[in-house]
């Protein structure tokens, strides 16, 4: 077991390494680490290397490539969180890429995405009882990988070639650098179990590689997590295991390991990722008290805040825009909230109302190759008249996915309204992979199996669609994507892998 | 000593002479009584493997080998690195009169002759340069990937008038020296050649081929009677040549190997053929691309680190000439040097399944160093590849030599089926701790394994580039004599030898067998007198 300083000095390399790791190793782009993709929750893969409109709407080219049952048990509607990915790790069986999956009894998978094979199993020794309600229903429910503060611009294998000459690696094999040690931290898995313990899980193996540290209450109903600059931020939800509402933070290189909690008004931190970091590592959440929330990093103290009229209904998104960080939230009003991050209190601009009534809304955004900042929403129900979208793609009664450009328009900023997408039941939170946006019908106890669907982002049109290729619905997890593939985890354990099969 | 000039005059005189058309050739040499050499890694420019001319050895007496003598070098060891393999020439005037003799390098530019009957070492010779050390760090401790050093196995060129043999040896400062066999001294002035993680090199008539890694250089290449010795380079944009055997030369005089890892992208200025089988010609004086082949998975193969890594060895099948690859994916590529990969570049002639490597690991499993052919009396052509780790579940050979968990030898014969040619599986051998390149000698499979630990990332300390982390792990390495036919197990050193090694290589010549290890020991096994 690694002494205590030893712990302190490598978990402070975790964040030096998160970044670094990914580069060494990588022999892809970007890595969807932590849940909604980055830690401003943007549900952006920038560049993939074989996902594009062009090819996942050649017939034939996207397809389901593996489906994987867990051994997970659900706990009521909660069994496996979204998927996170490694992309490329040196391991000692070999280069992997992996995808890291918590399941609700406690269980962290990593699969061999490329191979569909089980590469470690890790069931968290939890001494909580499990499978309290529907609403708190204990277990685990969330993972996360060390993630850079902002996501770089370094393309991925969609991306422009690195220049020759060779890579420092070849036919006796090897990794590029000297990351030794570190390399496993740089990649580690950060699992909170039911017991509100965070472990750090060697990504080769599973194995804890530190000592648990005790950061909440057991049968808390963790929301989402992000490990930035060594620090573990926790947002939990609607007092579960009577652990407050409200955003956690943890530095985990600190030799007295603390949690610092910024608890909310009252209500419930919302959405299924939070926190939201901005680029100054500003964390901001939104909750069902109206309330947008700017708190410092590390110590959580208040900055700023926003209060609105209404709850909000997702959690927010961050993105610069023109030299600005934006804040963007959907409300239970039926609207975006869009916030300039460094003064919340001032002019804030809302979009028309688009959906009758979102009680959950979630958002993605993304720039495009032309500099337009689209802003992709799910939206429950019909669409709100008070909205006119240029380009729509059938009638919507169930659902849609909805998409926006923010505007400048001669300094002032406008939230443009630009296509609604054919209907989707139950949509859950959108994902954007390369100019391409992907969105789920989530389903449901007797509503149905959970559905994909590729649409154009440039103008809703529906690309592709999975059809009845999942016999479950989707409740905990959502989408994730990388490396030319999409991943759905369905209420029944399984985990889907849609893409364009790589030729082994 | 001669002059130089000299020198260069007696080997013009030479220039046809070329190991190819040695072993093609007279009748003469096959009924010489005298021993007969091994002259470069693999035996030939083919990199057979072959010893076609051994004439003790055979499968009745390979069980009484017996361990004649080791031979100290205290060579030190850069990173993994320690003695490459054994040459030998059958007969050489010396000093000490007409000897059998063997050379071999030892990684830190050290270069000794030795007598192979009493195992005596004849001279040694090392070279000092700026840069060989570094102040303060144990050469054991060096990354492995890039230990420094003459990681090249030398080569000997024919006889001057004068009968003396040069060595051609690369030194880890990239100069090219040429040694007489006979006492060790320069036949003439060192030159600039090339550095880099040089591999053995390959003589065919005046032209020295080096191939590379890590020199911006996949092949390089000499003619040793230009004056100016203006050395030609060409580099496939990839991680660089990793074939034990260096380069291996066609009929047309295209020099070939695999790239290593890295992208394939023939669009690219300048163009990239990672993960692939190039061949490479003389053309005036520069290296120009001729031809090459790459597999259709190369995105796999790069994703993975399972790029084609070995020396491919070429030979004569009903006449027509053809060419075998493989790497640590684990299939065999035949291929025709004529065209390659056909007009795509990217078909082969045939290639087989994956024959190991199903954990799809780039450390612990593939094939490695190079493969190995020989033709049988009936005129059946055999392939051989040494492999690690397990075989593939879904592969089977038709005879089997007991579990396989940690490597061996892979045995293929060439046939014609529907008009096509296509590798059949014939035997995979017993297990052995990390399969090395094979020497076949009179029906007999000369293999060994290295005992070497080859991970380099590990559970509890990820990756790691010190080579003593490895070298610690290390358990022995082991011969095993099969019969060529079965794979059938007919000799084993055992436990006699004690250390390992690492991208070495075995000789068999003259009713010896000869492999260096990591502690610079090289041992000979023999027949008792």
């Amino acid at each position: 077991m690694p002494g205590r300083s030893t712990v302190r000095a490598i978990v402070c390399l975790a964040c030096t390494l998160a970044a670094g790791a990914a580069r060494a190793q990588g022999r892809g782009g970007q890595n969807w680490t932590t849940y909604e993709a980055d830690a401003q929750r943007s549900s952006w893969v920038r560049t993939d290397p074989r996902i594009s409109r062009e090819s996942v709407e050649k017939p034939g080219s996207f397809q389901l490539i593996w489906k994987a049952k867990l051994d997970n048990q659900s706990l009521q509607l909660n069994s496996l969180t979204e998927a996170l990915l490694l992309n490329s790790i040196i391991s000692y069986k070999g280069f992997k890429s992996l995808a890291f999956i918590g399941g609700s009894a406690g269980n962290v998978y990593a699969i061999d995405y490329d191979l569909n094979r089980m590469f470690w199993t890790r069931r968290l020794n939890t001494s909580t009882t499990m499978g309290g309600t529907a609403q708190c229903p204990g277990g685990l429910t969330a993972i996360t990988r060390a993630t850079p503060l902002i996501q770089g611009s370094t393309a991925g294998r969609g991306g422009p070639p690195p220049a020759p000459p060779a890579p420092a690696r070849g036919g006796g094999g090897g990794g590029g650098g000297g990351l030794q040690m570190g390399m496993n931290l740089g990649s580690a898995v950060y699992a909170i179990a039911g017991d509100g313990s965070v472990h750090v899980l060697n990504p080769q193996t599973g194995q804890d590689l530190s000592p648990p540290v005790k950061m909440l209450g057991p049968n808390a109903k963790v929301i989402g997590s992000v490990l930035v600059d060594g620090v573990l931020y926790a947002a939990t939800a609607d007092n579960c295991g009577n652990v407050p509402s409200g955003v956690w933070a943890m530095d985990l290189g600190a030799t007295a390991k603390t949690a610092v909690n910024w608890p909310t008004r009252g209500g419930s931190v919302v959405g299924h990722a939070a926190p939201t970091l901005g680029a100054d590592g500003t964390v901001y959440v939104a909750t069902s008290d109206g309330d947008i929330a700017a708190l410092q990093p590390r110590t959580l103290t208040l900055k700023d805040s926003f209060t609105a009229g209404s709850p909000f209904a997702g959690a927010p998104i961050a993105f610069e825009y023109k030299g600005r960080q934006m804040i963007v939230a959907a409300n239970k009003d039926g609207r975006l909230y869009v916030l300039d991050g460094a003064s919340l209190k001032g002019p804030v601009l809302q979009s028309g109302q688009f959906t009758a009534g979102a009680s959950d809304s979630a958002l993605a955004s993304w720039e495009a190759a032309d500099g337009t900042r689209w802003i992709v929403a799910a939206s429950p129900g019909p669409t709100a008249s008070e909205t006119k979208f240029p380009a729509t793609n059938g009638a919507v009664t169930n659902g849609s996915i909805v998409a926006f450009k923010l505007l400048d328009q001669n300094g002032a900023l406008a939230v443009q309204p630009a296509w609604s997408s054919r209907d989707i039941s139950a949509p859950a939170s959108p994902i954007v992979v390369n100019g391409v946006v992907f969105a789920l019908a989530g389903g449901g106890p007797g509503a149905g199996s959970a559905v994909l669907y590729a649409l154009d982002g440039a103008t809703g049109k529906e690309l592709w669609t999975s059809g009845t290729a999942m016999t479950s619905f989707v409740h905990s997890g959502g989408l994730s994507a990388g490396d030319g593939q999409v991943y759905v985890p369905t209420y029944d354990n399984t985990l889907y892998a849609f893409g364009i099969p790589l030729e082994h | 000593m001669t002059r130089p000039t000299s020198f260069l005059a007696a080997l013009c005189c030479c220039a046809a002479w070329s190991m190819s058309a040695q072993r093609a050739g007279s009748p003469a040499q096959s009924s010489n009584p005298s021993p007969s050499d091994w002259l470069t890694d693999g035996g030939d420019n083919q990199r057979t493997g072959w010893a076609r001319d051994e004439k003790i050895l055979n499968k009745d007496n390979v069980k009484n080998l017996k361990l004649t003598w080791t031979m100290p070098t205290e060579n030190q060891p850069r990173a993994l690195h320690s003695l490459m393999p054994v040459l030998v020439i059958g007969q050489l005037s010396t000093p000490g009169g007409r000897k059998q003799v063997g050379i071999v390098n030892g990684i830190s530019d050290n270069l000794y002759a030795f007598d192979v009957d009493t195992g005596k070492m004849l001279w040694h010779r090392h070279w000092t340069y700026e840069g060989q050390a570094q102040a303060g760090v144990d050469p054991t401790h060096l990354g492995f990937l890039r230990p420094g050093g003459s990681s090249d196995t030398p080569v000997i060129g024919p006889p001057d008038t004068q009968g003396r043999r040069p060595v051609y040896f690369v030194t880890g400062d990239g100069l090219l020296h040429i040694v007489n066999a006979a006492v060790g001294e320069d036949l003439e002035p060192p030159f600039m050649f090339h550095a880099g993680k040089g591999w053995s090199l390959n003589l065919v008539g005046n032209v020295l081929w080096m191939a590379n890694t890590y020199a911006q250089s996949s092949l390089a290449a000499v003619r040793l009677n230009d004056p100016q010795h203006k050395v030609m380079n060409f580099n496939a944009g990839s991680g660089g040549a990793w074939g034990r055997r260096g380069a291996v030369i066609d009929s047309a005089g295209t020099a070939w190997t695999t790239t290593g890892d890295g992208i394939y992208d023939p669009t690219s200025v300048p163009p990239r053929y990672a993960n692939s089988v190039i061949g490479v010609h003389v053309v005036g004086d520069e290296l120009e691309l001729k031809d090459y082949y790459t597999p259709t998975n190369w995105q796999w193969l790069q994703k993975r680190d399972l790029d084609p890594n070995n020396t491919p060895t070429i030979f004569t099948y009903k006449g027509r000439e053809l060419m075998a690859a493989s790497g640590k994916e684990c299939r065999v590529y035949l291929l025709d040097p004529k065209s390659a990969g056909g007009a795509d570049h990217q078909t082969p002639m045939y290639k087989t399944p994956l024959f190991c490597n199903e954990e799809v690991d780039f450390q612990d499993a593939g094939s490695w160093g190079a493969l190995s052919t020989w033709e049988d009396t009936d005129g059946t052509r055999w392939i051989l590849a040494p492999f690690w780790g397990p075989v593939h579940s879904q592969f089977k050979f038709p005879i089997t030599n007991g579990p396989v968990t940690d490597g061996g030898v892979a045995a293929f014969k060439l046939e014609e089926r529907d008009g096509r040619l296509q590798l059949a599986p014939v035997w995979v051998s017993r297990d052995m701790k990390r399969g090395e390149p094979v020497i076949i000698a009179n029906g007999v499979v000369f293999g060994y394994g290295s005992g070497e630990e080859t991970k380099q990332s590990f559970p509890d300390l990820g990756l790691q580039f010190d080579s003593t982390i490895r070298a610690g792990k290390g358990s022995h390495a082991t011969i095993y004599a099969l019969d060529a036919r079965s794979g059938r197990e007919l000799w084993s050193s055992g436990d006699q030898i004690k250390t390992w090694n690492h991208f070495s290589g075995l000789t068999v010549a003259n009713g010896r067998v000869y492999l260096g290890t990591y502690d610079g020991v090289l041992y000979s096994f023999g027949l008792p007198r």
